[in-house]
């Protein structure tokens, strides 16, 4: 009897543990790491968000996997006018909706207007700033038919821009520019985006959406392009916890994970399925520039030069990042304006000719940070190497992540960790953050020549010059330094070997259309 | 007794109504609002959405409104950080999760406690209780979260014997119901061995052994019934915590329980949500209360008069 209890026991360990490693063959499982806000590509801004929307909807153009250029998408061909303000695009009549309705030029005009419309409410709206009276429309000063989108027959929409943008391409591949399916958003209203209303015009569809669990997507049998699409259903799992979510890659419950927890990067660095590849983002430090002590230049300038930032890589990164002493990450077409390297010694001369030799009399300065052990390890960092280099005191204050966004947007603070992702690969994405009073300036900075030269460049049609004058912005910064660049992020992520046809970006965002798993 | 329980009753409307209205104007004097974000929005963006959400208006007026809306429609309005789902489509959606979890990891720590607790006592000082009393003192002493991630490990990387975390069968149940069982199980155990133990050598105990009872009729008839008082005092407060659902737990184990949203709700400053749980969280609290207090008033009848 009791052998008998014994066998049935591990009888069933040995079918559950059948159960639990089964292995499915054509899906792949990807933890995009949170309950998505919205699928609606109109409103959405988040990357999470913005990885849900490349599978499922498709743009004029669309991404390529491995460059992120912008390439054919709904749109089979497209010109521009040679003041490079009017674009006009020619859709191809085999692109429909997954309910078989064909999408038009009209389609896009309702969406781009839904997108703008006060009612609607997107964040996001300002993406569409670009278009002729976008702007204003959306700040309820211009009508809907004043907005430069004209549909000149079915398969022909004309744009206006406000300015020549050269990237108007990459942000026509972008989750705002998408279009919508008016004759489902007509019938449901916001439900449109519930499973059993959702209609797509992406490689893959909605198939199932368990809130804060996962969405499963299958093929879309009447996206354009099907037969490029190898995958029959991908997975998005929405775990929080990159503990547990490294847990279930390592247990082959996910074969794809997008981050690695931070206290684990040095582990997983040795495993052979993590990759690492540069980000299109910059981490820094705000200088408050209406602070008594820091708005001295020199001030700045003692500080970005006495601090070492290999140091801080190679002992709390750790992951290959690249020491930042401008302001753009590496961007091809683009050279960027690098600044001085460390330069202890003259640092020392600057905080002398402020008035503060070897540190006397300066006052103890307050670093502020968002809570996280990675933010606080840099900032005690960059707090010793002051005190050994200048013989300055700062302190540091760490804040929960809204706080820490309050006090920044309102100047309650004097240095201030900050970080910025790029939205497309172009400097402007950078560069225009400085501007007198703009909204992401938040450092009290302003400088007329600065202001002047990124509207240069907004109305530069011609490339080359225009990356010239980005250059001569960048100059600008490197020099006043109302910031002071640390380092350029990386992706640290992980995916099995038998996913193919994906490839690291510096955006790391990944449209799945070609993918496929070699099992 | 029915004048009693209308006076009860109606007292708990006044107690949520407070908890509303402080809720709703203390969350909005925490710093950083639903839309602050990293990337700053336009003028014109923010104000279409503060239009849309109502949050231009005056606070006496969003107040009304939101009252109103919860008293004549129970609706607790939408969320701000999603765009798809409604306070309520997210209460009653997660609640029954947590609920779930709950009842069923308070229910293995009865069971278990209660056999722990009996097999310690009457294995007093002998091996049974050492492991027993180990084993309740490592649920004690040990964070959810070493808990959880110890069962993670043992039961899915180790034995594969379910998945690491998520939710849906059976399968998915076992470590966080077991993860949250066990601190609950520990006190069980102990409220039990200690309650045996004292009703052991009580005189009417004795008496009935004088009386050449057997040791299981005595042990069942009289030992039991007096030394779980403690234990079911203990369930009233546990329930209670328990069924609201535990942070680490859901975050750990990637359950969608309504103690995760909670938490991030505060948060993203979800002010709706933050709302709206704390009412469903106090009405079950006040609730509990009630009925305990009823409970009371029928074992005394004191009470009732006073």
């Amino acid at each position: 009897m009791k052998r008998s209890l014994l066998f049935t026991f591990l009888m069933s360990l040995v079918l559950f543990a059948g159960c639990g490693q089964k292995a499915r063959v054509d899906v792949l499982r990807y933890n995009n790491g949170t309950e998505p806000q919205t699928i609606d590509p109109a409103i959405m801004t988040g990357h999470p968000e913005m990885m849900i929307a490349v599978q499922i909807f498709e743009g004029l153009t669309t991404y390529d996997p491995k460059t992120l250029n912008p390439v054919p998408g709904v749109a089979e061909s497209w010109n521009v006018s040679s003041d490079g303000l009017v674009w006009t695009f020619k859709l191809r009549t085999n692109a429909v909706w997954s309910d078989g309705t064909p999408i038009t030029a009209q389609t896009f005009k309702y969406s781009w207007l839904r997108a703008l419309d006060p009612k609607t409410a997107s964040e996001y709206a300002y993406q569409l700033y670009y278009i002729k009276n976008g702007e204003a429309y959306n700040a309820g000063k211009a009508k809907a038919e004043d907005v430069g989108i004209k549909v000149i027959d079915d398969y022909t929409i004309q744009v206006t821009l406000e300015n020549p943008t050269p990237f108007f391409l990459s942000l026509t591949a972008f989750p705002t520019y998408m279009p919508v399916p008016m004759h489902v958003i007509q019938k449901y209203g916001d439900k449109w985006i519930l499973p059993e209303n959702l209609v797509v015009n992406g490689p893959f569809k909605v198939k199932e959406w368990l809130p804060n669990q996962k969405i499963v997507f299958v093929k879309n049998d009447n996206y354009w392009d099907k037969d490029k699409v190898k995958l029959s259903q991908v997975e998005f799992y929405a775990i929080e916890d990159n503990n547990t979510a490294l847990e279930k890659y390592l247990n082959n419950e996910l074969d794809w994970l997008p981050t690695v927890p931070t206290d684990r990067i040095d582990e997983m660095l040795k495993h052979p399925d993590t990759k690492v590849a540069p980000q299109l983002a910059v981490y820094f430090y705000r200088f408050n520039v209406t602070d008594p002590v820091l708005k001295d230049p020199r001030v700045r300038r003692a500080l970005y030069l006495s601090i070492d930032r290999k140091y801080i890589i190679d002992n709390i990164l750790k992951a290959g990042q690249q020491p930042a002493y401008n302001f753009v990450p590496p961007l091809d077409g683009y050279t960027p304006f690098i600044g001085e390297k460390e330069n202890v010694a003259k640092a020392k001369q600057l905080l002398k000719e402020a008035g503060y030799p070897d540190g006397k009399g300066f006052p103890t300065l307050t670093i502020l940070y968002n809570t996280s052990e990675g933010h606080k390890k840099i900032a005690e960092a960059i707090q010793q190497m002051w005190k050994k280099n200048l013989g300055i005191d700062v302190a540091l204050e760490n804040q929960e992540w809204k706080v820490y966004l309050d006090k920044q947007a309102k100047l309650q603070y004097q240095i201030c960790r900050a970080g910025w992702i790029g939205d497309y690969p172009d400097p402007n994405t950078f560069l225009d953050m400085f501007v007198t009073g703009g909204g992401n300036n938040q450092t009290g900075y302003s400088n007329p020549k600065y202001d002047e030269l990124v509207k240069k460049a907004a109305m530069e049609k011609d490339p080359k010059k225009r990356m010239a004058i980005f250059r001569q912005v960048e100059e600008i910064i490197m020099t006043d330094l109302p910031v002071m660049p640390i380092y350029f992020y990386v992706n640290i992520l992980m995916w099995k070997p038998y996913v193919k046809g994906v490839y690291m970006n510096t955006l790391d965002l990944h449209p799945l259309k070609e993918a496929y798993l070699e099992k | 007794m029915l004048r009693y329980t209308l006076r009860r009753f109606l007292a708990m409307i006044p107690t949520l109504f407070v908890i509303i209205t402080v809720t709703f104007f203390v969350i909005r004097l925490v710093p950083g609002g639903p839309f602050s974000r990293e990337k700053a929005l336009p003028e014109a963006v923010l104000r279409n959405i503060e239009q849309k959400y109502h949050l231009d208006e005056p606070l006496w007026k969003q107040y009304f409104r939101y009252m109103g809306d919860i008293v004549f429609r129970l609706d607790f309005g939408p969320s701000f950080r999603s765009r798809v789902f409604t306070v309520n489509d997210i209460i009653k959606r997660k609640l029954p999760v947590s609920f779930q979890v709950g009842v069923e990891a308070l229910a293995v720590a009865l069971v278990l406690g209660l056999a722990f607790g009996l097999v310690s006592a009457l294995y007093r000082n002998r091996w049974p209780d050492y492991v027993f009393t180990g084993v309740s003192v490592i649920g004690i002493s040990l964070p959810l979260f070493v808990i959880a991630s110890i069962f993670i490990l043992i039961l899915a990387r180790w034995l594969h014997l379910v998945p690491v975390a998520g939710w849906g069968g059976f399968e998915y149940h076992l470590i966080p119901v077991l993860s949250l069982a066990w601190p609950y199980m520990a006190y069980i155990t102990r409220l039990t061995k200690v309650g045996i133990l004292e009703n052991m050598y009580k005189e009417y105990v004795m008496t009935a052994r004088a009386k050449g009872l057997s040791e299981s009729t005595i042990l069942v008839r009289h030992v039991l019934k007096g030394s779980l008082i403690p234990v079911i005092s203990f369930l009233g407060p546990a329930f209670a915590g328990i069924v609201t659902g535990s942070m680490v737990v859901e975050s750990i184990c990637n359950i969608p329980g309504i103690g995760v949203e909670f938490v991030q709700a505060a948060f993203n400053r979800d002010y709706t949500v933050i709302t709206g749980i704390t009412v469903v969280y106090a009405t079950l609290l006040v609730v509990m209360n009630f009925l305990v207090d009823m409970v009371y008033a029928i074992l005394d009848p004191r009470i009732r008069y006073k």
